[in-house]
This record gives structure tokens, C-alpha cells and sequence, in this order.
């Protein structure tokens, strides 16, 4: 492999894995606060794309994102307050049954409305090109602002829990959950708040991916898989474990994937390459099974 | 024929009595195909073949008049061995139309010929069925799965494609529409990716193309994944350096309004297109594009040739009550007026064909595929296993 190749495959990972954060970070913050398995997150990832592309094809892209990003706010507060609130003191098996259920729902009712084909997703003409990094390497524009997008967003996360008072709230919360409630602070609230600024995040991840992959009913969910992976290696409720995590396992499918080939050692070096991140997961959850950035 | 002295007797019997056996269709015709589940998008377009072509045919086959009685196998083996059970031994069809899934198609062979019904599969044609398995029963009538990458591969060849990049969906139609290619190519790929179900990103196998100086990319994707793949690989800025090949199924017209501009410039191989110049096709396309606002699909095309093939059989063999006759008018099928152009039934019972090869133009309405060339009497490698004889 040529120097400006890896060079390639490193950024592609690094995309990859800051996309993986954007997803995951709302999973893992609802699960380090509140204790909640939230498998409909991809369905968030997924409405917020269908939001905003089939409203930017009637009004353009910045209409759209705009629509996008409201609607799925909207969504969030409508599906806490009917149905997540309800899921809080249950056990996760409980948790998982009916979030899983909200899941299915969520893509039928896509179908139903959008229809089984995919939609297309526009993008602005100013991203739509590449970007010469170097003599002979070319990265698309779009791609790198996704990774600016997703560190902004990592930043502006970051900033909210460490800097503000809602943020002390949050981390007060997920530690000592009584306590905060007997200091006279809306637990309630606070809740709803986590769950819809995970619901924007992963709404942010859908739309931004949206012109990458497929706008299509059930998009969010292999998706939502290897944001389960990233949550197990880098420890519920940790931000900076989601981050790490997000980029190992971005970094390591990627690059796995960047060598094999379908007749690799008898075909063997293929199925490793679909299991490397699980593996990881395997190894962590053995040795370290509170995830490898938690205290 | 016989639905006159049946409305003769409702007519005559008296309000209030039951108008016993009007109800009765005199060809009762079962169609399976996978009306939800992952293959949804192509049993939609199945079905829509199917109706456009029984309303071109004033609801009748073979001059009776038809009832339909729907299946949903859900592309599920085991979901279509039990409804081929309830068709046959409940509803009593005469004929069995449809099929898209290959696994499907495998499930039901045996019981459908064991029970001696007529099947007319109008999308699936796996390679076993072609060959040692092939039954008098059973009739392919879409294509053999490997048609379209044995076109493309020869098409490549005579192009002139010297370093051939070859990816795949990593599962069995993956692995067939890549071996089918390269048998077609007569050589081998430099380098055969299978990327696995579910994965979005196709990153880091398009810097790999990129770098391995390939001047040809074969690629077999269907569905959503051919939209990610298509849009990622004209945003890698790869067009300008490497020509794409794959299959039908890669830009039609399902996901062409999903890949928009970035379809443009694919070749693919196809049974079907909408520029074959005969009337019955411009008639059929007009419709089609009248009633569902966008071309048909080759899961739509082959479907309602399925039925107008069945139409001229059932013409011939004067109804489905003989079956032995039937059968043998399904064979010499000389009154069959292909949708697809030129036709013939192959001793397998799969189609020898002209495969068309096409490729992606933008018009003022939309995107078409323009005909490039075809490669003509297209026929399978599994005929010369199967050891019926008529």
C-alpha cells in the first residue's frame, strides 16, 4: 500500500469512525443518564433524512435542513413524552422490547408515507466536487465536511455537559439520581432534555449521511448495530469513551476492509474482516467488561 | 365461453336466490411473489406487470375470463412452500405465475412439479433449475441469472477492458453475477471484492479501486445498496478514470431517481429496455408510465410478457384443462409475441435472449437507457445437465 493510499484510508476511517460518534453519542448518553436501552435511535438517524430530503426537493437545501432538524425536535418531545417516559423505571428487557417495537413501527409508517423506493438526497452544488490534498490523492468535499460537521458537534456536546449548568444537571443525574431529585430539580425535564439532544444528534448524523448511503426505510438500523458496539468498547455514559470508541472501530473496519480481498487466505480473510469490530467487542467485554474508557 | 350460460342463469334466477357459480372463474391463476419483506420494491413491480397486462387482455387469458388469487412468500422459503400448498389444495389454481426470489423458486420446484402444476416463473432463474432439475412443468420465462453477467463479461471483452476490477454483494447472487461476468470475460479479475450485507460506507474499497489502476469496475448491487454505491463512486470523482459495468439491476428505474445524476455514464446489461422498438412494448411502456408515473422495471417487463405468453399458450392448447396440452402449447409457443423482441424457449425452458446493453443518459424529463448494442441469442451454461427432451 502507497503512502498517499494510507493516508486516504486513515481519513476514510476517521470519517467513518466520527459518523459512528454522531450516531452513537445519543444512544450513550440516554444510557448513561437514564438508564434506557434506546434501540428506535436509528429510527431518528432515519426520519430526520426523510425530513429534510423531501423537503429540500421542494424548497432546497437549506429549507430542508432547517425542516429536518425541527421535525425530528418535534418527534423526540411527541415520542418521550407518549412512550419513553413510560420505559424509564422498566427493565432493560422491557426497554428493548419496546423500543424495538417503536423501531418497526417507524419504518412501516416510512413506507407507508414515502413508499418503498428510495428518495433522492440533493446536495449543496458547493460540497458536490473533491478536494486535492495532495499530488495524487482527492478526497471528496462532502466527505470532509461531514467530519467537520461531526467534530463541531462533538465540541459543541462536549461544552454543553462540562460548561453549562443543564450539563452539571445532566452529569448529576447519571450519577446520583435521588439526590438531584431531592435538591428540588425536575428529573423529568432533565430527561427529556437528554433524549431530544440525542435525537438531534442522531437526526444530524441521518441527514448528513443521507447523500452517502440510502435514503430508504430501515436506513438507521445495521447503523444502530455498530453504535451498540461502540457503546459496549467504550463504556455507557462516557462522551470520551463514545469518541475513542467511534474511532477504533471506525479506524479498524475501515482498514480491515482497505485490505482484503474475496480470495485473501481461502476466503478467510474476508469473514475476518466482517468480524474484526465484534472481536474487539469480544476482547473487551472479557477483559474489561465496564468498557474500555469508564473509571 | 362458458361465462354466458353462467350470467344467463343469474340473470334468470330470482332476487333473493344465490347466483351459485358466477363467482367462478373458468382459469383460476395463482401468483406468488414477495409482497413484503426485503424484496418488497420487486414484488410491487411484479404484480403491476401482471395487472397492466390482464387489463390489456380485457381480464381475460386465452379467451376465459381469469380470477387471481395472490400469494405473499415474503422472498421466505418456507413462507412459500406453505402458500404453494394452500394455492394448489384450497383454491385449486390452474396456473402458477410469479417468483423473484431464487431461494423461492429452489423451495417450490418439487412440490409445484410433483402436484403437476404449470409454473411460470417470471423473474427467478437459478442456475440448478436450468439444469438437472429442469422439469416439464417449469418455465423460466424471465432469464437464467447468469445471462446478464455473461452479456456484460463479453460486452467488456470486446471492449477491450484489459484490467478488470470486480465487486460484489457478499451473497449467493453476488458471487454468481461476479462468476457469471467473468466466465463471460474469459479472464480473470485483478482483484474480487465482496463487501457484506448492511454495510453503507464503500470508502475504503474505492480508494483501493482507485489505486489498483483497474480500467474496468464490475459491480453487482441491488436496491439500496446500488444507490449508495452509485453515488459514492461518482463523488470519489472515479468516473473520469474507470469505466462501471454491472447488470440491470444497478440503475433501474427503483433507484435511478434516488442516484440522479450520478447514474449517468453506467453501462449495464438488461433483458428488457424501454427503447426496443415494437409495438406491443411501446404499448406497454405507455401505460405503464401512464398509470405509475415512472418506466417499468424488468421485474414489470418480464412479468406481463409472462402473461401474454401464457395468453398465447392457453389460445393454443384451447384452456388449461388438459395439461399435457398445455404444456406442449407452452413449448411451441408460436402465437407469443415478445415484448422483449426476439424470443425462444431453450430445451431447459429458459429464454435464449438478446441481452441488451445499455447506458445511462440524461433526457428533458428524466434519465434513460440508451441502447449501446446487443448481444444476441444469449442462452445459460447449465442446459446441456438437463436431460428433458421434446
Amino acid at each position: 500500500m502507497s503512502l498517499a493510499l494510507l493516508l486516504e484510508q486513515l481519513l476514510n476511517g476517521l470519517q467513518f469512525g466520527l459518523m459512528l460518534f454522531l450516531l452513537s453519542v445519543g444512544v450513550t448518553l440516554i444510557f448513561g443518564v437514564m438508564n434506557l436501552v434506546n434501540i428506535s435511535h436509528g429510527s431518528l438517524f432515519m426520519l430526520a433524512a426523510f425530513f429534510t430530503y423531501s423537503a429540500g426537493a421542494r424548497w432546497g437545501y437549506g429549507l430542508g435542513l432547517l425542516i429536518g432538524l425541527g421535525g425530528i425536535i418535534i418527534v423526540a418531545i411527541l415520542l418521550e413524552w407518549l412512550v419513553i417516559r413510560r420505559l424509564y423505571q422498566k427493565s432493560h428487557l422491557d426497554q428493548v422490547l419496546g423500543t424495538f417495537g417503536l423501531m418497526l413501527i417507524f419504518n412501516e409508517l416510512v413506507r407507508i408515507i414515502w413508499g418503498s423506493e428510495p428518495i433522492f438526497a440533493l446536495t449543496p452544488n458547493w460540497l458536490s466536487g473533491s478536494i486535492q490534498l495532495s499530488e495524487n490523492l482527492y478526497y471528496p468535499t462532502y466527505r470532509l465536511a461531514i467530519t467537520v460537521v461531526a467534530i463541531l458537534a462533538g465540541l459543541a456536546i462536549w461544552l454543553l455537559l462540562s460548561r453549562t449548568r443543564i450539563g452539571m444537571l445532566v452529569r448529576a443525574g447519571a450519577d446520583k439520581r435521588e439526590t438531584v431529585e431531592a435538591l428540588g430539580v425536575n428529573i423529568n425535564f432533565l430527561f427529556a432534555v437528554v433524549f431530544v439532544i440525542g435525537a438531534v444528534l442522531a437526526g444530524l448524523a441521518g441527514i448528513m449521511m443521507g447523500p452517502l448511503i440510502t435514503v430508504e426505510s430501515g436506513i438507521g438500523d445495521p447503523l444502530l448495530i455498530l453504535a451498540l458496539v461502540v457503546i459496549v468498547v467504550g463504556g455507557a455514559g462516557s462522551l470520551k469513551g463514545c469518541l475513542a470508541a467511534s474511532v477504533l472501530i471506525g479506524m479498524i473496519d475501515t482498514l480491515s476492509r482497505a485490505l482484503v480481498t474475496a480470495d485473501f487466505a481461502g476466503g478467510a480473510g474476508r469473514a475476518i474482516s466482517s468480524m474484526s469490530v465484534y472481536l474487539l467487542m469480544l476482547v473487551v467485554l472479557l477483559l474489561r467488561p465496564q468498557g474500555l474508557f469508564t473509571r | 365461453m362458458k361465462a354466458t350460460p353462467t350470467l344467463l342463469k343469474c340473470l334468470l334466477a330470482t332476487a333473493g336466490l344465490a347466483c351459485v357459480g358466477a363467482a367462478q372463474a373458468d382459469i383460476k391463476l395463482g401468483f406468488m411473489g414477495p409482497m413484503s419483506g426485503p424484496l418488497a420494491i420487486t414484488g410491487q413491480d411484479l404484480r403491476r406487470g401482471l395487472d397492466l397486462a390482464l387489463e390489456h387482455l380485457d381480464g381475460k387469458l386465452g379467451g376465459e375470463t381469469v380470477t387471481v388469487v395472490a400469494a405473499n412468500d415474503q422472498a421466505n422459503p418456507s413462507v412459500a412452500t406453505s402458500e404453494l400448498t394452500r394455492l394448489i389444495e384450497q383454491e385449486k389454481i390452474d396456473v402458477l405465475m410469479g417468483i423473484a426470489a431464487s431461494n423461492v423458486a429452489m423451495a417450490i420446484a418439487q412440490p409445484a412439479t410433483q402436484a403437476g402444476l404449470p409454473v411460470l416463473y417470471t423473474h427467478a432463474g437459478p442456475g440448478a433449475l436450468a439444469g438437472k432439475a429442469c422439469a416439464p412443468n417449469l418455465f423460466a420465462l424471465g432469464h437464467q441469472n447468469d445471462q446478464y453477467g455473461e452479456a456484460m463479461g463479453r460486452y467488456m471483452k470486446d471492449q477491450g477492458v484489459k484490467n478488470l476490477y470486480a465487486m460484489g454483494l457478499d451473497y449467493q447472487a453476488g458471487w454468481e453475477m461476479v462468476d457469471a461476468a467473468l466466465h463471460g470475460f474469459g479472464g480473470k479479475a485483478s482483484a474480487k471484492v465482496y463487501t457484506p450485507m448492511g454495510q453503507v460506507d464503500f470508502a475504503p474499497e474505492l480508494s483501493r479501486v482507485r489505486n489498483s489502476g483497474a480500467d474496468g469496475l464490475y459491480v453487482f448491487y441491488p436496491g439500496g445498496a446500488a444507490v449508495a454505491f452509485v453515488r459514492q463512486f461518482a463523488a470519489s470523482g472515479l468516473k473520469n478514470q474507470v469505466q462501471l459495468y454491472s447488470v440491470g439491476a444497478l440503475v433501474d428505474p427503483t433507484v435511478i431517481g434516488a442516484q440522479a445524476d450520478a447514474a449517468l455514464g453506467v453501462i449495464s446489461a438488461n433483458t428488457w429496455n424501454a427503447g426496443i422498438d415494437n409495438p406491443q412494448n411501446q404499448r406497454f411502456l405507455k401505460d405503464f408510465v401512464a398509470k405509475h408515473d415512472r418506466e417499468p422495471t424488468t421485474f414489470a417487463a418480464q412479468t406481463y410478457d409472462a402473461v401474454m405468453y401464457l395468453d398465447a399458450a392457453l389460445k393454443k392448447a384451447g384452456g388449461a384443462q388438459d395439461r399435457a396440452k398445455l404444456i406442449d402449447a407452452l413449448r411451441h409457443n408460436d402465437g407469443f409475441q415478445s415484448i422483449r423482441g426476439n424470443f425462444k424457449l431453450n430445451r431447459n425452458h429458459f429464454p435464449i435472449q438478446d441481452m441488451i446493453i445499455q447506458q445511462v443518459e440524461k433526457t428533458d424529463g428524466g434519465y434513460q437507457q440508451k441502447i449501446l448494442t446487443k448481444i444476441e441469442d444469449v442462452s445459460d451454461r447449465y442446459v446441456d445437465e438437463c436431460e428433458m427432451k421434446w
